[in-house]
C-alpha cells in the first residue's frame, strides 16, 4: 500500500508542476501573463482571466467550462483534459454585472443530447440583491439564447447563489437564496432572518420556466445552493438553514413531483451558533439508487456533546462509524439511504490546517470527496476514497499544492474516469485524474 | 500667484482624499497593527457580508457617543472595490477609523496572519487590550459588548 501511495504522490507532484508544452493561451500562465492578456481589448479572454470557472464532462468525453469576464459569461471546450481550450463563446451578448467568487459563480449544465445550458447571478445597484440569469445553446455553443431572468419576482432585492442542474428526461431546476419575503417583511415592519430558498423547473429545453415555488424560510443567505437529480428524474437540494435564532446546520429537500417538494429533512447536527456569514456551502451526489452522498462544513463546539443530544429523531446517527474526535467542528461526509435512514457522520481533513469547500461525486458504490487545506504557506487539496457506497473510507491522499492562492476544488466525472478541477492564480485550470490511482488503491 | 494657490490646495485636496482611502493590508500588517496601537478592537468585514453592514451601522452610531473607542476596520473585499468601501465607511458614520483592505495577494495568506485558524466567517472581531491576550468573536458584535469593552477599557 505504501508503494502505491508513492506512486500516487509523485504522479501528482508531476502533475502540479507547470507544463511548458502549452499554447501561449493555454492554462498554465502565470498570473502576470494571463493580466495582460486579459487586459488587451483586442484578444479574447480565457479561462486564465475567470476568478471562479465551473466545468462539466459531456458524455462524448468533451469538457465544457463556463466562466465571467468583464461583464460576460462565456462558454468554451476542451477534447484533451483542461490541456487547451477552444476560443470562448460569450453567452450575452449585451455585458452585464456577474458575480464570479468562491460560492456563487456561473454554472454549466448538458442534458443527455448534449444541449448546454448557463446560469449565473447578476448583482443589482442595491445591496445583496440580484437576479438568477439563464441561456441555452442547442447548437454546440455556436450561440445561446437571449438571456432571461428565471426569478418571477422582479423587485431590487436578493435572488442569489442559484444552482442548476438537468435531469436525464431534460427537465432543468434552478433553486436560489431570495430575499422577496425578507423585503416584504421589512415593508410591513416585520423580521424575517436570513433568505428563503425557492425553485423553478423547465420541461422544454429552457424555453420556459414554470411559477417560482418556495422550499424554506430562514435558510443562510451567503453559502451556496447544492443540487443534483435522482433516478425519478427529480431534484434533490441541499443548502445551509437557519435553525432556532442562529444555529447553522443543513436542510436536505426531494421531490414527490416537479411542483411537490417533500418535506425539508434536517441532515446535520452540528449545532453551529453564529450569527455571521460562512461563505460555506454543503456539496451533495445522488447515485442511480438513490444514496445522497452528502458533505458539509460547520464549525460547531470542538467536543461532540451535542452531535449526541442534538441528534434527534435521527437515531441512525448516534455511533458515528467515522473519526469523529473534533466533534462538531469541521468537514463531514454523511449518506442518506433510499429508506431516508442517515449514516453517522463521517469527520474528514485536518482541522488545524483549515480543511475547507468539500466536494462530492460517486460511479456507482464507488464515491470521491476533495477539499481543500491551507498550512500558512501552500494551498492543498486532498481526495479520499469509498470503493464500498461511504462506508468505509481509504487513507487521504494527496493531490496537489500551490503558493499563491486558489480556487475551491471540484470533482468531475467521464465515462471513464474521475478529476478533480482546481484552477490556482500561479498554475491556471487544471484538472488532476484520480480515478486510476483510487482504483489500485481498492485493489 | 493664483495659480500656486489652486495647486497647493489641489495637493492638499488629494492628500486628504488619500489618507481616507482604505490602506491595504499585507502579510506584516497585522503586526504593525498590534506594536502601534494599544487598546483597540479590530473588525474584519466584507460588503458581501448583510451582518457586517448591519455591525457596521450600529458601530457608527456607538461611536457618535463614544468617539474615543479605537476601531481598526479591515474589509476583505478586493482592492478594486475601494471606492465602494470608502463610501460605505463614511455612511456608516466611521470615516474617522483607521480603514484597511486587504491587498490583492491570497486572502487565505492574509487571514492565516492575522489568525491561523479563521476559516473566513464574516464578521470577525478581535477585542485588543494592551498587556492581555485577543479576543476573538465570530458573528455580528451588539452595542452591550462594546459598551462593556470601553467601560473596562
Amino acid at each position: 500500500m505504501k508503494n502505491i501511495l508513492n506512486i500516487i504522490t509523485s504522479a501528482f507532484i508531476i502533475l502540479a508542476l507547470p507544463s511548458n508544452s502549452l499554447a501561449a493561451h493555454g492554462p498554465t500562465q502565470t498570473s502576470a501573463k494571463a493580466s495582460a492578456l486579459c487586459a488587451d481589448v483586442n484578444q479574447l479572454p480565457t479561462l486564465d482571466c475567470a476568478t471562479a470557472p465551473s466545468a462539466i464532462f459531456s458524455n462524448a468525453g468533451r469538457l465544457w467550462a463556463a466562466w465571467s469576464y468583464a461583464g460576460h459569461v462565456y462558454v468554451n471546450y476542451s477534447d484533451d483534459n483542461a490541456e487547451s481550450f477552444s476560443p470562448p463563446v460569450s453567452v450575452n451578448l449585451i455585458p452585464e454585472k456577474i458575480s464570479a467568487h468562491g460560492e456563487n459563480r456561473p454554472k454549466i449544465a448538458l442534458n443527455n443530447r448534449d444541449d448546454i445550458y448557463v446560469s449565473w447571478t447578476t448583482p443589482l445597484k442595491k445591496r445583496f440583491s440580484g437576479h438568477v440569469r439563464f441561456s441555452y445553446s442547442t447548437n454546440n455553443a455556436k450561440s445561446f439564447s437571449t438571456p432571461v431572468t428565471v426569478n418571477d419576482n422582479l423587485e431590487i432585492t436578493g435572488h442569489r447563489f442559484e444552482a442548476l442542474s438537468v435531469a436525464e428526461n431534460g427537465n432543468i431546476y434552478l433553486a436560489w437564496l431570495d430575499k422577496r419575503d425578507r423585503l416584504k417583511a421589512k415593508k410591513e415592519n416585520k423580521k424575517y432572518h436570513g433568505a428563503a430558498v425557492y425553485y423553478t423547473w423547465s420541461d422544454n429545453g429552457g424555453k420556459n420556466f414554470y411559477k417560482n415555488k418556495k422550499l424554506i424560510d430562514h435558510s443562510c443567505e451567503c453559502c451556496r445552493v447544492a443540487m443534483d437529480t435522482d433516478s425519478k428524474n427529480m431534484p434533490v437540494v441541499l443548502w445551509r438553514n437557519i435553525y432556532d435564532k442562529n444555529t447553522r446546520d443543513h436542510t436536505l429537500v426531494s421531490f414527490d413531483t416537479e411542483d411537490q417538494p417533500a418535506k425539508p429533512i434536517r441532515v446535520s447536527f452540528d449545532n453551529w451558533q453564529v450569527d455571521a456569514c460562512p461563505h460555506h456551502g454543503p456539496d451533495l451526489s445522488v447515485s442511480e439508487a438513490d444514496a445522497y452522498h452528502l458533505v458539509w462544513f460547520n464549525n460547531g463546539a470542538e467536543n461532540n456533546s451535542s452531535r449526541n443530544n442534538s441528534s434527534g429523531n435521527n437515531s441512525s446517527r448516534n455511533n458515528s462509524s467515522g473519526n469523529n474526535s473534533s466533534g462538531n467542528k469541521g468537514l463531514f461526509y454523511s449518506r442518506i439511504n433510499k429508506d431516508k435512514t442517515q449514516t453517522a457522520a463521517y469527520h474528514f481533513g485536518n482541522n488545524l490546517a483549515l480543511a475547507s469547500h468539500p466536494n462530492v461525486i460517486h460511479k456507482d458504490k464507488q464515491v470521491w470527496i476533495t477539499w481543500k487545506e491551507f498550512d500558512g504557506k501552500k494551498e492543498t487539496i486532498w481526495s479520499q476514497y469509498s470503493s464500498d457506497n461511504g462506508d468505509n473510507w481509504q487513507k487521504a491522499i494527496w493531490v496537489a499544492s500551490t503558493l499563491a492562492g486558489s480556487d475551491y476544488p471540484f470533482l468531475l466525472a467521464n465515462e471513464n474516469s474521475v478529476y478533480i478541477q482546481w484552477k490556482t492564480n500561479k498554475e491556471g485550470f487544471k484538472l488532476f485524474p484520480i480515478y486510476e490511482y483510487t482504483e489500485k488503491i481498492a485493489k | 500667484m493664483k495659480l500656486a494657490g489652486f495647486l497647493i490646495l489641489l495637493l492638499i485636496s488629494s492628500f486628504a482624499t488619500a489618507n481616507q482611502s482604505p490602506i491595504l493590508f499585507s502579510q506584516n500588517s497585522y503586526h504593525q497593527i498590534t506594536e502601534n496601537e494599544q487598546s483597540f478592537i479590530m473588525l474584519m468585514w466584507s460588503l458581501d457580508c448583510p451582518p457586517c453592514i448591519d455591525e457596521l451601522i450600529m458601530l457608527g452610531e456607538v461611536v457618535k457617543d463614544h468617539p474615543d473607542l479605537n476601531l481598526i476596520l479591515v474589509s476583505t473585499d478586493s482592492i478594486s472595490r475601494t471606492h465602494d468601501i470608502h463610501s460605505f465607511i463614511e455612511q456608516a458614520g466611521l470615516k474617522t477609523m483607521k480603514s484597511w483592505v486587504f491587498s490583492d495577494i491570497s486572502a487565505q495568506h492574509l487571514r492565516y496572519s492575522i489568525d491561523p485558524l479563521w476559516y473566513g466567517e464574516l464578521p470577525r472581531s478581535y477585542f485588543h487590550r494592551k498587556n492581555q491576550p485577543r479576543k476573538s468573536v465570530t458573528g455580528r458584535l451588539h452595542k452591550q459588548q462594546i459598551i462593556a469593552w470601553l467601560e473596562n477599557n
